[in-house]
């Protein structure tokens, strides 16, 4: 029988310093990733359900400029590595998906990965963060776009990323302590997005640390449903 | 009789008169079936006879010479190679008194078995056969034919002639009028080194329309069964084209090819996912480009390295054929043949992924010799999703198509209407209710990653798959049902680990185990069984491999065989840790054999190095990573001719070693030392492969060891760094890291891979050498960015920047930003404080591209450049070139006016400025210069191999305001030439256009019409105006 020791994918993992699980999603940033683990923490506490037990968030690279080159270049591989380590049933034991902002960096990847692994389809394999993320219907990628287009037609245009998930009232006293850490906001049918500078990202993590609840993170909260659903995981809500 | 296509004849007595009779003139017919007939009398192992002929082995010499020992060693190596031929039938002719058993006493011998015919017609000797097979305990097969011998030869040499009438060679190839006729190419092959061994041509008789109700079922269960060899299926029309935008895209090139010629030689390729139907595509566009008239060659689907001499000589004299055919037909209607001698027929040459995969430079290289050679073909190729480099420049690559294995239900609705309308002729119509369930079990595996439309529907179409179990499931139980011996199984297993990695397998390497009968002989009869698992028999030129039809069948056989313990652990595979293990258990099995140290299977050893025990994370080839150091102990351990003859070989290992290098420690067990030692193990490689064996054509060039080789040092130099070793030491290994560089440099100044080795020399001299760090890093950031600008793959383009970043910093902490507060007094003193202005915005990071830094930012750093300090210098003024481009893109003008500075300084261009210079002066209509150093360009192309790019902005004539402009044309040749034109405004310089695309199959002299002028490196191209800008 199999031994014990971690298997291609998981050491792959540990070799990145990630605790990936059979499902897992790549994001751009170390800030990404504890934001979502923040969110999930705060939904176990209240509802004493794991989020993200059968799902890992895992950074693809650190700072701005690894971040959507990080995600791809991770993506390729561990689609590789995935599709060779099975289970006894024949079936791929992981699934990793990528996890793109959807600004101009993040647009020009989902083009990117195509471009670098043709067998990388959007609403399958990779999904940009919009203002609204279905959490119902089929899967298959061509109805999950209708899907997708349907629900954010009112914010056309607008950039959105992981920061913008927080709600209003805790960025307004995050924003009352760090009036320089943003330096754009764009709002578009009542959703703003703010530009963040790389310092203001992890002031923003911290501050989420030490007063947030969780009412606001419920977009993050949001989000990892949706990306339960993406990848057929059972239902939390 | 001796004569027919025998693989090897044997003549045991010594017969003058025979030998005298072989001795005479060969027919044509023949010789090109099995090449000429070699007469041998002595030990044949130290002949080497060419790739196709017919020895015959006069086992007692020609006139018994030689001494007993001569005479026993003639007969026992000739046996050897009777042995070794692995033939499927043998056959017992001949008229003496002794009894047939007599020969094959001998050779049974030696462990050789086979089937039997035995011609003789005395009445005992059935019985003989029988009791002689009985006693050696054998089930051979054995057929008496009860003839004499005379009766025998006349009987079968009729039954050859009857069956297999002389080939004739005809294809459809059209002339410069589009009109297509029938050639017949027949004796172009070099009969004793055939290209057809490798290659089949479409024929006309194979293009021949079939109404589908004709299609034998047979021949559409081949089709699905992977057997793509018989052009039936094609011909009635049983591939479903999703779309037909491959073909169009195929045929504008081969049109291109039509009016242009060799100089637009391209690579077109079909990405695709494993099984997802590429090389059906491939095929189907082979059939239609053949039938359109342009002679195709398909590569047959097993691994070989494409050479291309041979290749244009057989192309060559396919164009001499052509000639000769045409002058006579000339000649005959009276007419004069030279105006129609410029146009060329243009030659479609197709491969597989198995072909040149992980050898994309050896493609570009043989898509240059084609063009060197001046024949016109292009080239269509299949490639994985994930593209190497050379694919990116797409001067010389056009993209297709990409397919996948997703298809939605009207899709898989539409292909069951496509297939129903075959199945229903053979009575096995499936409603569309189980098309729809078939599309929603393939949907859940689909998304679950299990890619395998095509085979699955393969297995559900022969009705022997019913989707109601895993595909696993299915696979191993038909391996437990069919593989019944334990040879049998090992076989299957082996060729189940190969087809893992895309390789057939050929039959040279199979076990023969305790089997009593020959393995390849019981695989042959267990064929029909054996399909479930998809498994299929290819050949070539008389080599036999075996298959499975799909990559991920296996996989998925492996993987239910790993967890099944008491049958792999009766296999002897008891410690296979998981299931990629037990893959690799199989795979260092067979890289063992020492048959991959022949010649003949040197490709296929090779294969080991490149592909299947590849480590190299970076291009997706992770699956070893655990088990690296087991990895390249199979590699040491394979045959030595191999590991000592073969440069691919060295350089792959060391490739592999420079990447596990740079794994990680915790996950892989990669200590500092492993480091060290895996380095200098890959410099020894490559250095070896450099000095003790001689490059050959089609195998790995100077440019690409050396390359490798600077990478190692570098790689080792970083390595001893971070452990302290002295300075000395690191400037040695970078002082030999910059000599492999400029090795390279010198020989490919503008290869991507060598121009990212060569900026990395340059930051390491930065980094080195304090005092000299800005001037090199200013060189690394030109470099960098002329490079950006024309290279279109992403993570090439984000590996320059990030060396750009490098070099950007090293400027920034050399204190470079404090010399901006003054005013420059040299040149290198204005390039720094231009790159330092140019990373500003960026808060000191470099930027992706030029184009990227803001216009203001931009007009500040041209007034920097055109200080005074920077006036006369070369790199000044290129750096001023390329922010200007940035800034004003379609403002031609300074943008010339800044490149005839450069000239005027004297200084020799690159290539690409060259280009963007002959462009630019186009633009600005100075075109007897523009058109003088087109010309020029053309021969640099042909004779180097240089990487350039038509910059976006400068593909088409532009007017004032960066809209297209229309010029008129005036046709300057009659029929027969190469369509040319005049262009009022160009004076005398003709431009080359194809009068289809105008809508005419050609122009009277004279004619006048409207075009856009388009820009390839070759020079200017008409376009009609409706042609699309992108």
């Amino acid at each position: 029988m199999p031994d014990e020791r971690p298997d291609i994918v998981a050491l792959y993992g540990i070799s990145k310093r990630w605790k990936l699980r059979p499902r897992s999603v790549l994001v751009e940033g170390t800030s990404d990733v504890a934001l979502f683990e923040l969110a999930a923490d705060q939904f176990f506490r209240k509802h004493n359900k794991a989020l993200l037990a059968d799902m890992a968030i895992v950074a693809a690279g650190e700072g701005d400029r690894g971040g959507t080159h990080g995600v791809i270049r991770e993506l390729v591989v561990l689609r590789g590595l995935a599709a060779t380590h099975l289970s006894p049933a024949g079936w791929p034991v992981y699934r990793v998906v990528g996890l793109f902002d959807s600004d101009a960096a993040g647009n020009k990847a989902v083009r990117g990965a195509r471009e670098i692994d043709a067998s990388i389809i959007e609403y399958r394999d990779v999904f940009r963060l919009r203002p609204a993320m279905p959490k119902t219907g089929i899967l298959d990628p061509a109805a999950l776009q209708r899907s997708f287009e349907k629900l954010n037609e009112p914010y056309k245009g607008l950039t959105w990323e992981v920061e913008d998930l927080i709600d209003e009232q805790l960025f307004e006293l995050f924003l009352e302590e760090n009036p320089s850490a943003v330096t754009r906001e764009e709002t578009v049918a009542g959703k703003t997005h703010r530009e963040l500078t790389r310092d203001g990202k992890s002031r923003l993590v911290r501050f989420c640390k030490e007063y947030s609840e969780l009412p606001n993170l419920t977009g993050m909260v949001e989000v990892l449903h949706a990306l339960r659903h993406y990848l057929n995981l059972p239902d939390l809500t | 009789m001796l004569r027919l296509p025998w693989k090897q004849i044997f003549i045991e007595e010594r017969d003058p008169l025979l030998v005298a009779a072989l001795q005479k003139p060969d027919s044509d017919a023949l010789a090109r079936r099995r090449g000429y007939i070699h007469l041998i009398d002595s030990d044949p192992s130290r002949f080497e006879l060419p790739a196709r002929a017919l020895p015959v082995f006069l086992l007692s010499g020609f006139n018994d010479q030689g001494t007993a020992f001569e005479q026993q060693l003639r007969g026992l190596t000739m046996l050897e190679e009777l042995r070794r031929s692995g033939v499927r039938q043998l056959v017992v002719a001949g008229s003496s008194d002794a009894p047939p058993t007599a020969a094959l006493d001998k050779i049974w011998a030696t462990g050789f078995r086979t089937r039997l015919v035995v011609a003789d017609d005395r009445d005992n000797v059935p019985e003989q056969m029988l009791a002689w097979l009985s006693s050696k305990d054998q089930h051979a097969l054995v057929s008496v034919v009860a003839l004499g011998l005379a009766d025998f030869a006349s009987q079968l040499v009729a039954a050859f002639t009857s069956s297999y009438e002389d080939e004739q060679l005809i294809v459809r190839q059209r002339n410069e009028a589009g009109v297509v006729r029938r050639v017949d190419l027949t004796d172009i092959d070099d009969p004793e080194r055939p290209v057809l061994d490798n290659y089949d041509l479409v024929r006309d008789r194979d293009l021949t329309s079939a109404d589908p109700d004709d299609l034998p079922e047979e021949a559409f269960n081949a089709f699905f069964r992977g057997d793509l060899g018989d052009w039936r299926p094609f011909a009635a029309g049983v591939p479903w084209i999703r779309d037909e935008g491959a073909w169009s895209g195929l045929q504008a090139q081969l049109r291109r090819l039509d009016s242009a010629g060799s100089p637009e030689n391209r690579v077109t390729y079909i990405v695709s996912e494993a099984g997802a139907g590429a090389t059906t595509l491939a095929r189907h566009l082979a059939f239609t480009a053949a039938k359109a008239g342009y002679p195709t060659l398909v590569a047959k689907g097993l691994p070989f390295t494409p050479d291309p001499l041979p290749l244009i000589n057989f192309l060559t004299r396919a164009k001499q054929r052509t000639d000769d055919l045409r002058l006579n037909a000339a000649a005959a209607e009276a007419r004069d043949a030279s105006k129609s001698r410029l146009y060329e027929t243009p030659w479609l040459l197709v491969f597989d992924r198995v072909h040149w995969e992980f050898r994309d430079s050896e493609l570009r290289r043989f898509l240059q010799e084609l063009e060197r050679a001046g024949r016109p073909a292009c080239i269509l190729v299949v490639t994985g999703p994930v593209k190497e480099s050379a694919y990116y420049d797409e001067s010389r690559f056009k993209h297709l198509t990409d397919l996948q294995h997703l298809l939605d239900h009207s899709e898989t609705l539409e292909l069951g209407r496509h297939i129903n309308r075959f199945l229903r002729r053979y009575g096995k119509e499936r409603p569309e209710w189980q098309w729809r369930n078939f599309q929603e079990a393939h949907a859940v595996r689909y998304l679950e990653g299990v890619a395998a439309f095509w085979i699955t529907l393969s297995f559900w179409l022969q009705t022997q798959y019913d989707l109601s179990e895993s595909i696993q499931d299915w696979v191993y139980k038909a391996y437990k049902h069919s593989a019944d011996t334990p040879e049998l199984k090992r076989a299957v297993l082996q060729i189940a680990a190969l087809s893992s990695e895309r390789l057939p397998m050929p039959e040279l390497l199979i076990e023969q185990g305790a089997s009593p009968w020959p393995v390849a002989l019981l695989l042959d009869d267990r064929r029909a069984d054996l399909s479930p698992l998809g498994v299929v028999r290819l050949s070539n030129g008389g080599r036999k491999y075996w298959a499975m039809a799909h990559d991920i069948l296996g996989r998925l056989l492996i993987n239910a065989l790993f967890y099944d313990p008491p049958a792999r652990t009766s296999m002897g595979f008891g410690d296979a840790r998981d299931a990629q293990h037990l893959r690799f258990l199989i795979l260092r099995e067979m890289s063992r054999k020492p048959a991959l140290g022949e010649t003949e299977s040197r490709d296929y050893g090779e294969e080991f190095a490149t592909n299947v025990f590849k480590v190299d994370p970076d291009h997706g080839r992770s699956s070893w990573n655990h088990i690296w150091r087991e990895v390249l102990s199979a590699l040491d351990e394979m045959p030595a001719p191999l590991r000592n003859g073969s440069r691919v070989f060295r350089h792959h290992t060391a490739i592999s070693r420079r990447r596990i290098a740079w794994l990680d420690e915790l996950a892989y067990g990669v200590s500092d030392v492993d480091r060290v030692t895996l380095l200098e193990r890959a410099i020894s490689d490559i250095t070896y492969a450099l000095q003790m064996i001689d490059g050959v054509s089609g195998g790995e060039p100077d440019v690409n060891l050396y390359n490798s080789l600077a990478n190692a040092y570098f790689d080792l130099a970083r390595i001893r760094a971070r452990q302290g070793a002295s300075a000395q030491d690191l400037a040695q290994l970078r002082k030999l890291a910059s000599d492999a560089t400029r090795h390279a440099y010198e020989q490919s100044p503008s290869s991507p891979y060598v121009i990212e080795t060569h900026v990395k020399s340059l930051i390491a001299s930065a980094e080195e050498n304090k005092e000299a760090a800005p001037a090199y890093c200013i060189e690394a950031l030109e470099i960098v960015y002329g490079a950006i600008r024309n290279d279109r793959s992403e993570v090439r383009r984000h590996a320059l920047v990030s060396l750009a970043d490098q070099a950007v910093a090293i400027l920034l902490s050399a204190g470079a930003s404090s010399q901006r507060l003054t005013e420059p007094t040299n040149p290198t003193e204005v390039l720094v404080s231009a790159w330092v202005a140019l990373a500003k915005p960026l808060d000191g990071t470099a930027p992706d591209s030029l184009d990227e830094v803001p216009g203001d930012v931009l007009v500040a750093v041209l007034q920097q450049l055109e200080s005074p300090a920077g006036a006369g210098n070369a790199q000044v003024a290129r750096l001023r070139y390329q922010v200007l481009v940035a800034a004003n893109p379609y403002d031609f003008k300074p943008q010339l006016e800044a490149l005839d500075l450069l000239v005027a300084t004297d200084y020799r261009l690159q290539p690409q400025l060259r280009l963007e210079y002959a462009l630019l002066m186009f633009q600005e209509m100075r075109l007897d210069e523009a058109n003088r150093e087109f010309r020029a360009l053309r021969s640099l192309w042909r004779e180097t191999e240089i990487f350039v790019q038509v910059p976006p902005r400068l593909r088409w004539l532009l007017q004032p305001g960066g809209e297209r402009r229309r010029v008129s044309a005036t046709a300057a040749y009659a029929h027969g030439f190469r369509a040319m034109a005049r262009v009022t405004d160009f004076g005398r310089i003709e431009v080359p256009y194809r009068p289809q695309e105008f809508g005419v199959n050609d122009h009277r002299q004279g004619s006048k019409f409207s075009a856009y002028v388009s820009f390839g490196h070759n020079g200017p191209f008409l376009r009609p105006v409706t042609a699309a800008r992108h």
